[in-house]
Order: C-alpha cells, then sequence, then structure tokens
C-alpha cells in the first residue's frame, strides 16, 4: 500500500489529508489505540496522531464477543470515510452467528471502510485446533464476501513454544495474512516469517509493544529497533508485509506510545519506513 | 484569511484504477464563486390570458468571478480536476 499525502489550498491556508492506495500484499503501520479513563476514542486517535506526526491510517478494535447489528454508533464508524483501516478483532461463540456477522460488515462496505478481520487471536489460549478452523470454515467465507481479508493472528511465544502456526493454520483458503502478536520475550520472528514465506501470504504484527515499567527502556527500544529492521530487511528483499499495528493501551502493562519519547520517534520511523 | 473547513475522500482506500472523490469545505476571504438567483415563475394560462396557476422556480447559477480558488495536489503527482464549486464546497476527482 501507498499513502499519498493529498494537499487542499485556497488563500494562504492549505490543509493535508492521507490517501491509501492498495497494492497487492501492502501493510499498514498503525495501532490499536486503547482510550483512557475519561478518554474517548476520538480524542485517544487524535493524541496519538498529534504526538506520532503521522496521521493513523490502520486501526485495531477489539469487538470481543459481540458483533454489531450495523456500523452505526460503533467504534468503526469512526473510520468510515476516512483514510484509515479497520482492522477488526471478532471473538464469535454463543450469540454470534455468520448472518449476524454478514449484516455488520455488509454495513461496514456501504460505509466504504476498508477491513482486515481477525478470528479469535490467539485462539491457541481458549480453544483446540478443531474447534478454531470450524470457526474458520463458518465466517471466513463471509468475510471474503465483503471484499475484506482474514488474518490469522496467533502470539510469537505459541507460535515457537507451543507449534501453533502449524497446528491452528486453517489453510491458505481462510488465511489471507499472518499476525503476530509480539512482545519482548526474546524470540525472533524467524520461524513466523518462515511459515507465512512457505505459504506466500504477508506477515505482519497482529499487536506489538514494549512496556519500559517492566523492559526498562533501553530494552524496549531495542526491541522496537528488532522491529524495525527485521521488517526492513523483508521489505528490501521484496517480502510480503502486513499491517504493524502497535498496541498503544494499559492492559497487563504500559504500552502506550506517549510511555516515552523514544516511542513517537520509533513510530514515526515505522511509519515512514516500513509501509509497502 | 481563507480557511479549509474540510477535506473528506470518498473511500477509506483505494485500489489502482479507481476514480477518487474529494469534498473541500472551505470559507474563502474572497470568494472565487459567487451565486447569483433568479426566480423563473412558470404560468398556466386560458386563452384569455387569465392565470390559471402559477408555480415560481429559484434558478442558482454559480458564477466563477476572480478570488480565492482551491485547487488540490498530491504527493504522487495526479491530475486532478474541479467537478463542482459552489463558493463553499467544492468537489474534485483524480484517478490513481
Amino acid at each position: 500500500m501507498t499513502v499519498r499525502q493529498v494537499t487542499v489550498t485556497i488563500g494562504g491556508a492549505s490543509a493535508t489529508t492521507p490517501m491509501i492506495v492498495t497494492d497487492t500484499g501492502g501493510g499498514l503501520v498503525g495501532a490499536h489505540v486503547w482510550p483512557g479513563e475519561d478518554e474517548s476514542t476520538r480524542d485517544a486517535i487524535a493524541d496519538l496522531e498529534e504526538l506520532t506526526g503521522r496521521p493513523l491510517v490502520a486501526r485495531r478494535h477489539d469487538y470481543g464477543r459481540v458483533i454489531p447489528a450495523g456500523i452505526g454508533g460503533t467504534d468503526t464508524d469512526l473510520d468510515a470515510g476516512r483514510a484509515r483501516k479497520s482492522v477488526l478483532t471478532f471473538r464469535p461463540g454463543k450469540g454470534c452467528t455468520p448472518e449476524l456477522l454478514d449484516q455488520f460488515l455488509g454495513s461496514c462496505q456501504r460505509a466504504g471502510v476498508v477491513a482486515d478481520i481477525q478470528l479469535w487471536p490467539e485462539m491457541h489460549r481458549y480453544m483446540p485446533p478443531a474447534q478454531y478452523k470450524v470457526i474458520c470454515e463458518l465466517y471466513v467465507p463471509v468475510i471474503h464476501d465483503h471484499g475484506y481479508t482474514h488474518t490469522f493472528a496467533v502470539t510469537n511465544y505459541g507460535a515457537i513454544m507451543d507449534g501453533a502456526l502449524a497446528s491452528y493454520w486453517p489453510g491458505g483458503h481462510l488465511a489471507d495474512r499472518i499476525g503476530i502478536v509480539f512482545y519482548p520475550t526474546g524470540l525472533s520472528l524467524d520461524i513466523a516469517a518462515g511459515f507465512a514465506d512457505d505459504r506466500g501470504v504477508p506477515l505482519g504484527l497482529a499487536e506489538f509493544g514494549a512496556d519500559p515499567g517492566d523492559d526498562g527502556i533501553h530494552e524496549a527500544v531495542r526491541f522496537l529497533d528488532y522491529v524495525h529492521d527485521f521488517f526492513a530487511a523483508r521489505k528490501a528483499a521484496g517480502k510480503l508485509i502486513g499491517d504493524l499495528i502497535w498496541f498503544s493501551g494499559v492492559r497487563d502493562g504500559d504500552f502506550r506510545v506517549s510511555r516515552a519519547w523514544e516511542f513517537p520517534l520509533a513510530y514515526r520511523r515505522f511509519y515512514d519506513n516500513l509501509m509497502t | 484569511m481563507a480557511s479549509i473547513l474540510s477535506a473528506a475522500l470518498d473511500k477509506a482506500a483505494y485500489a489502482p484504477g479507481d476514480t477518487v472523490t474529494l469534498t473541500v469545505d472551505y470559507a474563502p476571504d474572497t470568494p472565487g464563486v459567487i451565486s447569483q438567483v433568479s426566480t423563473v415563475t412558470v404560468e398556466l394560462k386560458d386563452a384569455a390570458g387569465n392565470v390559471l396557476a402559477s408555480s415560481p422556480l429559484t434558478l442558482t447559477v454559480n458564477v466563477p468571478q476572480a478570488g480565492d480558488k482551491v485547487s488540490v495536489s498530491d504527493d504522487g503527482n495526479h491530475t486532478w480536476t474541479v467537478v463542482s464549486d459552489n463558493g463553499s464546497a467544492a468537489v474534485f476527482t483524480t484517478s490513481v
């Protein structure tokens, strides 16, 4: 994907808006924006954009076990009509049906939302492989019917230590991309990259981040440098890259882009160097 | 000074070959377009010339003049074409 900057001018005034142009296999740099207490998602997005100096062109939102009936009034409505891709996670179970997903994605499609869907990210922590594959068989055709993609999202730890990539992989007809949930554990992305490359699908990060409180700022920066250099090397080698989503929130740690002054600079480097 | 109130694309993302529509709401310092409003009255008369019914119609013509004009460009060097401009909202298109 390419992000073009469109500039509007009149008299001495000007404004710039990003325009996303897609191509095969490309990926975006974005964030899972997790608002703080008494903060709206809209404000949290504005804060992130101001802090990083870059537009938020991909945003992840977790709908959990709820599939809304339509886009109106939902979090995704904030992305409609904007140069921003919605990365949506769903954990369908009791009360969720493929028909409900069809209805919701149809309303997103009519509103002009560009979306990528993650079904049960980190599924290996919650269910056996056969159950996940049944879910994919039921829901992924609905995703594809609306022209959207499905990202198979597992943790890097699970991919390596539990063999989750191989055991949960639903097949290329049901997974368009691989997204790794990646936090500092000392493990590299090499195994995940090899798995993705063998299947000819883009490799991205479903979420990533570092908490200086846990890891120390030097380790956190080193982790982010590793992520940058790893995907820069993939880009230089012409390998497929998916979306890279920074988890900017507080959940089992403080991973916000605002956490340390080094983080917005790292985000800018990702944005400027890694989008394809 | 003129100001740009909003600039909105019609889709979140485009595939190569797509047509892009950009709507710009703006407030000019010196209007580049003025609206001339005329009222046209349609009358139905009988043979004696008596008006049986009439219906006024409002006709608005946007007339360009020397003043602030919106222009659009991008870093991909696409050519943007103005589709309409009523002095406060302008619509542009291009293809990518």
